[in-house]
């Protein structure tokens, strides 16, 4: 989990075509948290911090931690290849 | 129609409107996000506690030390590469000496027509560097960014 957080921090950019020839740039994603009820295999009461492209961010219940992602969000993440799958949960327990 | 449905996506619902080549790169400087910049709320702490290797999360000011270097130097690297970029637009004027470094050239101060504002211009091999007035800023008026669209314009 240490591993996927630190890549994410590492290399990812944002979303779109990174070989358009036109670049926005801001200094960092709004987010609101977010009590996640059961849904799609989540657990009941983790928290997210909620972006409208990307949700799920990081999950949180007491110890437990995960990344994840919505399918229904299709944004293209450029740089850390980790997201733009389904609702998956790719770390934690 | 665009934004709702193209932007910064790359599964298209309206493939006759847009399509994956023509959404441009939306960028963030620091990866993660949050509620407000300037907000006391920070969500990641717990995770500082949870892991030794991320302890620079327990704060927003041990974050920023850590992570803005690398991602000042990440993202001037990644413009440095792509050699069909025309035009990077950054949002907001206060982080105008972060904009200067990612651009690794001076950003100088230009008049929007009509006196609807100013912006920060500046141009290394081929690419031009525009930072604009950030979209939340109170007051702000659309007449604001279709002037500077036609700044753009001219550029190209």
């Amino acid at each position: 989990m240490e591993q996927i957080i630190k890549k994410y921090i590492d290399s990812f950019l944002g979303y779109g075509n990174p070989k358009n020839p036109f670049w926005f740039i801001g200094m960092e994603e709004g987010a609101a948290m977010i009590s996640i009820n059961c849904k799609a295999g989540l657990t009941s009461g983790m928290t997210a911090v909620l972006t409208r492209p990307r949700i799920l961010l990081i999950l949180q219940r007491q110890s437990a931690l995960g990344v994840g992602s919505l399918n229904q969000f299709p944004f293209n993440p450029v740089g850390s290849g980790l997201f733009g799958f389904g609702l998956t949960l790719i770390g934690g327990k | 129609m665009f934004q709702a449905n193209c932007l910064g996506r790359n599964a298209v619902p309206l493939p006759n409107i847009c399509n994956e080549l023509l959404s441009p790169c939306l960028c963030e400087l620091m990866p993660l996000p949050s509620p407000r910049i300037n907000g006391e709320e920070w969500p990641y702490a717990g995770i500082a506690e949870q892991f030794p290797g991320l302890r620079f999360l327990n704060n927003r000011e041990d974050y920023t030390e850590n992570i803005m270097p690398i991602r000042l130097e990440l993202l001037g690297q990644r413009i440095q590469e792509s050699h069909q970029l025309k035009i990077v637009c950054f949002y907001g004027m206060d982080y105008l000496d972060k904009w200067e470094k990612v651009a690794k050239v001076p950003l100088h101060r230009a008049q929007l027509r009509d006196n609807l504002g100013t912006y920060y211009l500046g141009n290394r091999n081929g690419t031009c560097f525009i930072v604009s007035l950030h979209p939340a800023a109170i007051g702000l008026r659309n007449d604001y960014f279709t002037a500077l669209g036609e700044v753009m314009q001219d550029l190209l």
